[in-house]
């Protein structure tokens, strides 16, 4: 097992790799164990262990990922990343405890904890805002389902819209905005509860490019701010560097191959050499793992001949 | 052109037209004007029996609010106990399209022999005639429903009160409007037809007193005072609820 920097991952095989980018955008291929540390300099950790999810259709059993080992500092930014179909998704789901694991476990502060005990709230790839509603009401529903008093919801919902600039649409209904204020509300929505972690699952992947960038912009600015945790899924590589301390790489199998952890200062731009050095290198270590693995498999299904 | 005048200019056509037909064959069909003045003296003289016409259609109207109120409520929660438990929706999936295929009239005639020649055999025959109607349009509203606002609801941990008041409910509004606007639409028809079968009072025994009478202009007075109260309730009360209801749609 090899692990580096603020988020540490594991596979129970020995085909994991870890890759440390710094600052001037060299990256290095790491095998060595490093302490971790986070944003701010603190230690704690959420620690995943042997976490495995299958499905049963009745006929057949499909193993979504299985057996897999990794850390999350809290406050970073941690984003899983992988092919479509790979189950990334899915382990957001399992990690936040709308779908049970198989197996596993999930360790806070050295204590083994049940998923459902994360204080969390989740952005989804659509806002799923309900028509009916005024925004500022999306809003109170989330803050009325998680019990905050009455005489506090106003101020929150003026808070965060006005943290997302959308202070001034608190009347308007879901259909008057387009589709990045909606998706910006259900960032609102999210972090109006004001959750330890920030579960949000491709939610720029509908959006045009143009509203997405401007998006992943906010996006920071807003962690920076709120220094919440966020878990962040997606299969954009570019999306993963610009907005991570650290990056989960799924490959197609479910396998969690790869861990990048992504040391380029911020803030920072689209287009620094720094980030695009890293993308490169994270996606030729992608490639290379997709190719070892074809050619193993290849090599297992070949018929002997001799 | 504005609704009011559409609404004054077709009325306005239909109107020419039955005057014309009324030239035609004055026996067949008597002219608006007849039967217009015995509106007015229905309304505010009484028919020959002293009864004033306001009382009939109050009864007739009674006896279809209280039915109609009753499918839908009943077929909402039917819905509700088929979306809870997939069994209560096997059983009434089954059932569905026979209680929907006996005619109304044979429902009427066999509730009337079992209840009595009264309100409540009235209102029983129509609430059982139409609550499976009801019951599909609540039904299909239900199965719609976006199961992604669901899982974003338990995402934030919201209670089952909850989703069903901020979700289910708002969603199933449309399907509620769309089921009682139709029911509304066919309640009173049966509602006047179980009258006209024997019951003593409403439009549908006035309706029966003239025809035996051989009377169509009375006949014909009735008729259009009770499609005119229809048309009032659909344009003055209904539509304006369903105005304010989704005015979110509107935004």
């Amino acid at each position: 097992m090899t692990t580096v920097g603020t988020t540490h991952m594991s596979q129970s095989d020995d085909t994991t790799t870890d890759t440390q980018v710094d600052g001037t955008g060299d990256a290095q291929v790491d095998d060595t164990t490093a302490s971790g540390t986070g944003m701010d300099g603190t230690e704690e950790l959420i620690e995943f262990s042997n976490l495995s999810k299958s499905f049963d259709n009745g006929e057949e059993t499909f193993t979504v990922f299985e057996d897999l080992d990794f850390e999350i500092a809290e406050g970073s930014f941690t984003s899983i990343m992988g092919p479509s179909g790979c189950g990334k998704s899915t382990l957001l789901n399992v990690i936040s405890g709308l779908i049970p694991p198989d197996s596993g476990e999930i360790r806070r502060d050295g204590s083994t904890i049940d998923p459902g005990e994360f204080f969390y709230s989740y952005v989804f790839q659509e806002p799923r805002l309900l028509d009916w509603l005024t925004i500022g009401e999306n809003i109170r529903f989330a803050l009325r389902a998680q019990e905050v008093p009455p005489e506090d919801q106003a101020g929150r919902i003026y808070r965060y819209l006005e943290l997302v600039g959308l202070e001034d649409k608190i009347d308007s209904y879901p259909q008057q905005l387009s589709g990045g204020m909606r998706q910006r509300v259900g960032i609102a929505r999210a972090l109006a509860v004001d959750p330890e972690i920030l579960f949000m699952d491709e939610p720029f992947s509908s959006l045009d490019e143009f509203t997405a960038k401007e998006l992943r912009q906010d996006l920071i600015e807003i962690w920076e701010e709120t220094g919440k945790t966020i878990i962040f899924v997606t299969h954009n590589s570019s999306e993963a560097v610009f907005l991570s301390d650290s990056i989960l790489i799924l490959d197609d199998t479910g396998e969690l191959f790869d861990h990048v952890e992504v040391d380029v200062p911020r803030p920072r731009g689209i287009g620094d050499e720094a980030l695009i050095e890293t993308e490169s290198r994270m996606m030729e270590e992608f490639f290379a793992h997709l190719d070892e693995t074809g050619e193993a498999d290849s090599d297992e299904t070949e018929p002997d001949d001799t | 052109m504005k609704r009011a005048s559409r609404i004054a200019v077709s009325i306005l056509v239909f109107v020419v037209a039955w005057w014309l037909l009324s030239v035609y064959n004055t026996r067949m069909f008597p002219s608006p004007v007849l039967v217009g003045s015995l509106i007015i003296e229905f309304v505010f003289e009484g028919d020959i029996d002293n009864s004033s016409a306001l009382y009939h259609l109050w009864v007739t109207f009674s006896r279809v609010l209280l039915s109609t109120g009753l499918a839908l409520g009943i077929a909402l929660g039917i819905g509700v106990a088929m979306k809870a438990n997939d069994s209560v929706a096997k059983v009434f999936e089954a059932w569905l399209p026979v209680w929907m295929t006996p005619p109304d009239v044979v429902v009427i005639l066999v509730v009337m022999v079992i209840v009595g020649f009264n309100t409540q055999a009235v209102v029983i025959a129509v609430t059982f005639a139409y609550t499976p109607f009801a019951l599909v349009t609540i039904w299909q509203g239900l199965q719609e429903i976006d199961s992604d606002l669901i899982e974003m609801a338990d995402a934030f941990e919201a209670s089952r009160f909850e989703i069903w008041r901020q979700i289910y409910i708002p969603h199933l509004l449309s399907y509620i409007f769309s089921s009682l606007r139709n029911l509304f639409g066919m309640t009173w028809k049966v509602a006047v037809i179980a009258e006209v079968f024997g019951i003593s009072n409403g439009v549908g025994s006035r309706v029966r007193f003239w025809f035996l009478q051989g009377e169509i202009p009375e006949v014909l007075a009735y008729a259009v005072l009770f499609i005119g109260v229809v048309l009032v309730i659909e344009y003055a009360v209904l539509n304006p609820i369903q105005h304010r209801a989704f005015a979110w749609r509107r935004a």
